[in-house]
């Protein structure tokens, strides 16, 4: 349904993206992932045709975007950024123009208007002035716009910016449901949202596409090695040499004190996040090791990396090695904590 | 063709609902009744030419105005991402903002109605300059509105849009002077490019071709010019 090849969109100053490719199919949901300034704005604006791309090439639905812009164009709705509305009209004359414009034949105005109204819950404030309208009900009514003439392909950046939890899923539901008649492009930088509504996610960092793959495939991707969060109980010094005299392990690091929520010991448990490269089961290593050194492991999972850390190793790798930590330590405190206590064989590193 | 009218006809309603359209039609009608009643009274002619001699420099201050949100406005609050990402080509969207000011400059001229009822009531005025004269009016009105919506394509800021407007209206006026002053054959293509020389025929009761063509080529000239420089954007 839409094939991006090799786009670059080049500015004299500023970043603006580079080398992009990808394809979707029909009824897809991708999800654009990246941190502001990623290029996640530029690459939609680039589909819709509101920019040109410096090079590369895009099409949509089969028609090449230089060749057919209009064609290209029918087969999109759009919501940008910053949701395309007049506020000197009402909800309804807004959305009378927008079918105008899109071509919807002037018999079917109404009943689609309606119909677009009633999917995004816009009845209340049908004919009030969008001036007059709560961020979340012009959110909305962007929303509305996107779908009139319902167009095979939804462009939607950041669709849930600036609404209340409650709209949120609403409107996660509704793009959800969405899906199975359009094909959706939805860039976010909040990490649940695209794991819980998209099939396929990419992450931009800088202009460039660092990973694409399913939700559940990057965190195979990012975490080929086994990774296992252990409380213990026990001094810490032990418990740091029982994990260096391991020779399984490949990293670990200290992921902090737990209270005893009983009370009985004056000692804090410990936390730690444990990696491995081997093949066999790491917690069965670590449960022999520990029962061994008479140390008790009070709690151990396997944890995968959620999305949220993969996206924040992809897109920090670069700055860590400019050697831009600090940045990063705000963000992942319990990291650069580990970092200080990391074992000498830690070799990975984030 | 469908697409210019859904432009048009969202343009005026916008238009009609701002303060401008109104501030503008009152000072164009008030300047009217001021020149109408002074050269009337003043000279005791039957006669409407003079005060439309005067309603054109009116109208060169005018016209900027009344263009000057049509595309800035949009480029700033972001509404210009749905009308370039609509199915609908450039040119047409650029001549339905074109038809909306000018269907806008009509009304307004509409008004003066009422002092052709007046003169008509005393007098027994000499109508074919008068009718030429108008439809002049209306020709220059049109092109300055061109060149009203190319400064509108070219900044997000209305009052730079109307100044720039002013700027190459006024220039486009004063060309005339310059002509005079440098003489010669250039002299006389500088003058052929004065706005309001070739309104003065029109003034005369005198249609000619000629002064017809300049103001559409005027008008085409910029309204492409328009089509030209939104395109641009997609590559910037």
């Amino acid at each position: 349904m839409i094939e991006v090849e090799n786009v670059s969109k080049l500015y004299p100053n500023e970043k603006g993206v580079s080398e992009i490719s990808f394809s979707l199919k029909k009824g897809e949901i991708l999800g654009l992932l990246g941190p502001n300034g990623a290029g996640k704005t530029t690459t939609m604006r680039i589909i819709t045709g509101y920019l040109y791309p410096s090079g590369g090439s895009v099409r949509v639905g089969g028609y090449d975007l230089f060749e057919q812009p209009l064609a290209v164009r029918r087969q999109i709705g759009y919501l940008p950024e910053i949701p395309p509305l007049y506020p000197e009209m009402n909800v309804q004359g807004y959305l009378e123009f927008v079918a105008g414009l899109k071509g919807v034949p002037k018999q079917a105005v109404a009943k689609e208007t309606a119909r677009v109204v009633e999917i995004t819950g816009l009845g209340d404030v049908r004919f009030q002035l969008i001036g007059s309208l709560s961020k979340g009900y012009k959110q909305r009514t962007g929303l509305a716009q996107a779908l009139l003439n319902s167009p095979p392909v939804l462009i939607l950046d950041e669709p849930t910016v600036g609404l209340d939890p409650k709209q949120i899923i609403e409107i996660r539901n509704l793009i959800k449901s969405l899906a199975q008649e359009h094909t959706v492009i939805l860039s976010s930088h909040i990490l649940p949202e695209v794991n819980m509504i998209c099939e396929r996610v990419i992450i931009m960092d800088q202009g460039r596409l660092v990973a694409m793959d399913t939700p559940e495939g990057l965190s195979h991707q990012i975490n080929k090695g086994q990774r296992v969060e252990i409380e213990v109980r026990g001094e810490r010094e032990a418990i740091t040499g029982l994990l260096q005299s391991i020779p399984e392990l490949n990293d670990w690091s200290y992921g902090g004190e737990v209270k005893n929520p009983w009370g009985t010991e004056a000692q804090p448990n410990h936390k730690y996040i444990v990696t491995s490269q081997s093949p066999s089961d790491l917690r069965a290593r670590l449960f022999s090791a520990f029962a061994q050194a008479k140390l008790t492991i009070l709690e151990m999972r396997s944890a995968n990396l959620s999305l949220e850390e993969i996206f924040l190793r992809l897109t920090t790798q670069e700055h860590v090695e400019e050697g831009q930590a600090p940045g990063q330590a705000e963000e992942r405190p319990e990291a650069s904590a580990a970092g200080a206590e990391r074992s000498s064989k830690g070799g990975n590193g984030e | 063709m469908k697409g210019v009218m859904v432009i048009m006809r969202r343009e005026l309603a916008s238009y009609f609902l701002s303060p401008i359209a109104y501030a503008v039609t009152a000072v164009f009608i008030l300047l009217y009744g001021l020149f109408f009643s002074g050269i009337v009274l003043g000279f005791g002619v039957a006669n409407l030419e003079y005060t439309f001699s005067n309603m054109v420099v009116v109208l060169l201050f005018m016209a900027p105005l009344m263009t000057m949100r049509t595309l800035a406005e949009e480029k700033k609050t972001g509404v210009d991402e749905l009308l370039m990402t609509a199915p609908i080509s450039t040119g047409h969207f650029v001549f339905g903002k074109f038809f909306a000011v000018c269907v806008a400059l009509l009304s307004m001229m509409a008004l003066t109605v009422i002092h052709f009822l007046i003169v008509r009531h005393y007098a027994a005025p000499d109508w074919g300059p008068i009718v030429t004269s108008l439809f002049g009016l209306f020709l220059a009105g049109v092109s300055f509105l061109a060149v009203g919506i190319f400064t509108s394509s070219l900044t997000d800021n209305q009052i730079i849009s109307a100044l720039f407007s002013f700027g190459i209206l006024l220039f486009f006026w004063l060309v005339d002077w310059m002509a005079e002053a440098v003489g010669g054959k250039t002299g006389e293509l500088l003058g052929n490019l004065s706005l309001i020389k070739h309104y003065e025929d029109f003034n005369k009761g005198i249609l000619d071709s000629s002064h017809i063509i300049f103001y559409l080529t005027m008008t085409a000239i910029f309204l492409f010019l328009t089509v030209r420089q939104l395109e641009s954007r997609r590559w910037k």
